[in-house]
């Protein structure tokens, strides 16, 4: 399966009409930079060499698992060249580690707690009133509620900063007051995603539990005046867990395409931004790095789910 | 326990879990009586001011922060370049290089950069002769002589690959006649050779130091390098970091994240062409910000945190209303026309592909441009705050006299389209801008009244509206109409086609592609709106019907117009679709535009201007009445100027230099700077 992604990954773009190097070019005359016509044609041959499309698809192919296997090399970035692919991709990588990893694991949490109990206690009118704050949430698009957000609060109330991972200045190191001006600085960003996300998954975790609760081991339970709270979470929680667990490994899978609209609408210096670059300029080995890496980390999360599933549902049992 | 005692518990626990804090929280104030004491004058002591520091430790009112155009830089760390492509509007052509000439096209002049003056060259136009600027300094304190040049030049020459390697083949040989001189014997006449790369609009070729790259040279003093002699590898690997600068700022600091860039002005700033010119730069520190969005872009400059930004029109008028201290181009900002005709770019409006009929028939592409209302047109594009440009070059000053004058009073007195066998029309409107400037007063803004004012900033006229004319053009040509009055091909079927951009909304390509449909709907034509990213790969390739992005070059040879209009020469046409295309992409051409081009391409406009004006002119009279590109907004690059803590920025009632913050003009701008003292 990894194979099959990688290589229709390498094929697709350079099927498409255009190459780097003519994108590069078109880019270079947009901004006013003159390129006399005459020379262009040799340009972008010379550069093309210098880039090593020049040779076959085959050759390109096989020169990629080569490097590949030799040392994780994807060559260096078309775009920016002679930056390797690599480097990029190490740079942006920890912020959106750092931003999705935490608002995943937070609106997972948030999510499937307040969806638990709002399945749970569906006739509650705390959280009857709760549920329609969701379903008022949830259909908002991301951007704009990103720059409700980001308006409310960078802007009429001022709180914190409206773009950027870092204070302008200062450089991302292991200090209490870097790490706390990434925290401040990650904020609002991590807000919206936790808002929204939360929200898809409590609607989830809601239906969910009101399914769970109405099956025949949970109605026993009761007659069987187990306690309520074991109930809740032993009977309940646990089994209607488990799709949201699968779900989670998944979004694990997807880290890689980073968050694009978060990271344009707070200036955020993660991955998104990187793929979206890679798209535009057609460049070839960023965007093979990229989804190398997202089909590799997909496949693991999915395999370690799978290795972890019996801890967390102990119906299945390894053969 | 049952739901309601587990439910009535978690409340408990909330609210024992919110009262924690509060009584952790500040005791009650108890009044204390008051005792009198007796009153003690202290002696006034000043209280230091406290000043406004920058994380950077830089003082807020010695800053400036500019907004990066192009957005997060992709290799911060590599200043390198002449080894790829780089972003260099993070302050590297701002405010660290120098180049040779320099284009500043709101002054109207070719600023002697690097250079003492105009290049020479010989009769046979084999040889030229560039006269450097004496006492330039690196930033090391080591001087910038020929010697710089001519080992770039030779570098460009043997590395393939390398910046302008191509456009230096020309060379057969460079060197230094004396300190400041620089001698290029080329393998061709070509008295242009000095416009085409060494002066900068926005790039061109740079000076290296020779200190630094000639590490990667075993011979950096050999009359002529070879390959063999040059670690090319460890050349293209080099990132150059810190770079050292012949413009008046050093590289301070900058974000591994590609979000900030910081500056800081050299202290032998008069050791530049910049500082001898112009004088000191005002701000010791420029830093340019990545910031991606119009609305976090709005917030930082009502903040007064970013000074210069590149804003839509939309987020214009919110930082003007927003923020009292913000300008833009119009200081004065009592009306809504926020910018100028005068573009740095070139023309932007309807460019038709010729080899997909209708298109190829020019009265179809006439009864289009016939068929558009231009103050309608600059109110669906700008909101009525640009005017509209109906020539194949922008609006500049120094265009005016030799090309722009002769073409109107042909235009007005002469031009004449053949609608039907002796039946003539006068397409010409020269009111245009004084009804764009009456259409502004009609929503109640003032506007100065000096015509020389209006053509300037709103075109010197457009075409006429006249949809009966259009229609009689279509009809001669077998077009009809349907019952709901829309238009279809001669074979019957509908007229559909697509008007394609690949630019944000905020970009002119964008608006004048939506003004476009708009005004084609109305005429009766099923036009679609087509947005894509693929747009730079897609339009060389002709996969398009109309494309409202600019082509045609850009426009910044000063009176050496022929450079610029390259891409119309017949040889670069390619009458293949789906093949690229290296000349025009309308994939349009004539003879007669070959002729010309060659012959002017031989001569110096400066020393020929009779024959350039007599021969631009010609050139100008056929791209209009064949018209494969109908001329719209032009290029513009609408923003906002701060007026906090930095005042005195270039306007349409001051314009003495270019205003962008993305271009190497910016260091012009910097002398002028007042810093406010806030």
């Amino acid at each position: 399966m990894t194979w099959t992604g990688i290589t229709v990954v390498f094929f697709i773009p350079r099927l498409l009409p255009g190459d780097p190097v003519l994108r590069r070019l078109d880019t270079i005359l947009a901004f006013g930079e003159y390129v006399e016509p005459a020379a262009a044609r040799e340009i972008a041959r010379t550069l093309r060499e210098m880039y090593g499309l020049e040779e076959g698809l085959f050759r390109q192919y096989v020169s990629f698992w080569q490097r590949l296997f030799a040392g994780f090399d994807f060559g260096p970035s078309l775009e920016m060249y002679p930056v390797p692919v690599i480097e990029l991709i190490q740079r942006a990588l920890p912020w959106t580690v750092g931003l999705l990893l935490t608002t995943m694991v937070l609106s997972f949490i948030v999510g499937n707690i307040l969806g638990g109990l709002s399945g749970y206690f569906s006739r509650s009118s705390i959280m009857k009133a709760f549920d329609g704050m969701v379903m008022f949430v949830r259909p908002i698009p991301y951007y704009i509620g990103a720059l409700l957000v980001m308006i409310l609060l960078a802007y009429l109330l001022p709180i914190f900063p409206a773009v950027g991972g870092l204070t302008i200045g200062r450089a991302a190191t292991l200090t209490w007051s870097s790490i706390m001006d990434i925290a401040r600085h990650g904020f609002l960003p991590a807000l919206s995603l936790i808002l929204l996300g939360s929200a898809a998954t409590h609607q989830t975790m809601r239906l969910l539990v009101q399914s769970v609760k109405e099956e025949g081991y949970v109605k026993y339970a009761k007659i069987g005046n187990v306690k309520e709270r074991t109930i809740f979470a032993r009977y309940i929680m646990r089994n209607a867990l488990l799709p949201q667990i699968t779900a989670f490994a998944l979004g694990l899978g997807m880290l890689f395409g980073g968050a694009l609209i978060t990271e344009i609408v707070f200036g955020y210096p993660g991955l998104g931004m990187l793929a979206f670059r890679a798209i535009i300029a057609t460049d070839y080995n960023l965007l093979l790095g990229m989804t190398t890496l997202s089909v590799l980390l997909l496949t693991t999360s999915i395999l370690v789910i799978d290795f972890l599933y019996p801890l967390f549902d102990p119906r299945i049992r390894l053969q | 326990m049952n739901k309601r005692k587990f439910l009535a518990l978690g409340l408990s626990f909330l609210l024992v879990a919110a009262l924690v804090p509060a009584a952790c929280g500040p005791a009650p104030v108890v009044e204390e009586p008051v005792v009198e004491e007796p009153v003690v004058v202290e002696p006034v002591v000043e209280e230091p001011v406290v000043e406004e520091i920058t994380v950077l430790g830089f003082p807020r009112r010695e800053t400036l922060f500019v907004n990066l155009l192009t957005a997060r830089v992709g290799s911060p760390g590599n200043f390198n370049k002449w080894a790829g492509w780089r972003q260099r509007d993070q302050g590297m052509q701002q405010v660290m290089n120098e180049a040779m000439w320099q284009e500043d096209v709101i002054q109207g002049v070719i600023v002697n950069g690097l250079a003492a003056g105009p290049p020479s060259y010989n009769a046979d136009m084999t040889e030229a002769t560039f006269y450097l600027r004496e006492g330039v300094y690196w930033s090391d304190g080591v001087e910038l002589t020929a010697d710089d040049v001519v080992f770039t030049v030779k570098l460009a020459v043997a590395v393939e690959g390398l910046d302008y390697h191509t456009q230096m083949q020309k060379v057969e040989k460079v060197y230094a006649a004396d300190k400041y001189t620089v001698v290029f014997e080329l393998n061709e006449p070509d008295p242009k050779f000095h416009l085409r790369s060494f002066q900068d609009h926005w790039g061109s070729f740079w000076t290296m130091p020779k200190q630094v790259f000639g590490q990667f040279v075993t011979d950096p003093d050999a009359e002529v390098f070879s390959a063999d002699q040059i670690e090319v590898d460890a050349l293209f690997a080099f990132d150059y970091n810190p770079p050292l600068s012949n413009g008046p700022y050093v590289l301070h600091s900058y974000s591994e994240e590609g979000a900030w860039t910081a500056w800081v002005k050299r202290d032998d700033w008069e050791r530049t062409p910049t500082g001898q010119l112009y004088g000191e730069p005002k701000p010791k520190y420029v830093v340019w910000v990545a910031v991606e969005t119009d609305t976090a872009r709005v917030i930082m400059q009502v903040q007064h945190e970013l000074d210069f930004a590149d804003l839509g029109l939309p987020a214009i008028r919110a930082a003007l209303d927003a923020n009292s201290y913000a300008q833009s181009w119009f200081r004065d900002r009592g009306f809504p026309w926020l910018l100028s005709v005068q573009d740095p770019v070139g023309a932007s409006g309807a460019t038709f592909n010729t080899l997909k009929p209708p298109f190829d028939n020019v009265d179809v592409r006439w009864a289009l441009t016939l068929a558009i209302d231009a103050l309608s047109y600059s109110e669906t594009s700008y909101d009525g705050a640009t005017g509209l440009n109906p020539f194949y070059m922008p609006n500049f000053d120094f265009f005016v006299e030799p090309y722009i004058e002769p073409l109107i009073e042909w235009l007005e007195n002469d031009f004449v389209l053949e609608i039907e066998p002796g039946v003539y029309f006068k397409p010409y409107d020269s009111t245009v801008p004084f009804r764009l400037v009456d259409a502004g007063a009609d929503r109640g803004f003032d506007f100065p009244d000096d015509p020389d004012f209006i053509k300037a900033n709103f075109g010197w006229g457009w075409w006429k509206y006249a949809p009966d004319v259009a229609a009689r053009l279509l009809e001669k040509h077998g077009f009809t109409r349907d019952d709901d009055g829309m238009w279809l091909l001669p074979d019957g079927t509908k007229w559909k086609f697509n008007i394609f951009t690949g630019q944000t909304p905020v970009r002119w390509g964008y608006r004048n592609a939506l003004a476009l449909q708009v005004e084609w709907r109305k005429f009766g034509i099923d036009v679609t709106f087509q947005l894509s990213e693929l747009a730079s790969t897609m339009i060389p390739l002709g996969d398009f019907d109309v494309i409202a992005d600019a082509s045609g070059g850009s426009f910044l040879h000063f009176l050496d117009i022929d450079v610029s209009f390259a891409t119309w020469h017949p040889d670069l046409r390619e009458p293949e679709l789906g093949e690229r295309t290296w000349g025009h992409v309308s994939r349009w051409s004539d003879p007669r535009l070959g002729e010309i081009l060659d012959e002017l391409g031989l001569l110096i406009a400066a020393e020929n201007m009779d024959l350039f004006e007599e021969l631009i002119l010609e050139f100008n009279q056929i791209l209009i009445i064949n018209m494969p590109q109908t001329q719209g907004t032009g290029t513009l690059d609408p923003y906002t100027q701060d007026n906090y803590y930095w005042t005195n920025w270039p306007s349409a009632e001051n314009p003495y230099t270019n205003p962008m913050g993305h271009f190497p003009t910016w260091k012009y701008l910097l002398p002028f700077l007042e810093a406010t003292g806030r």
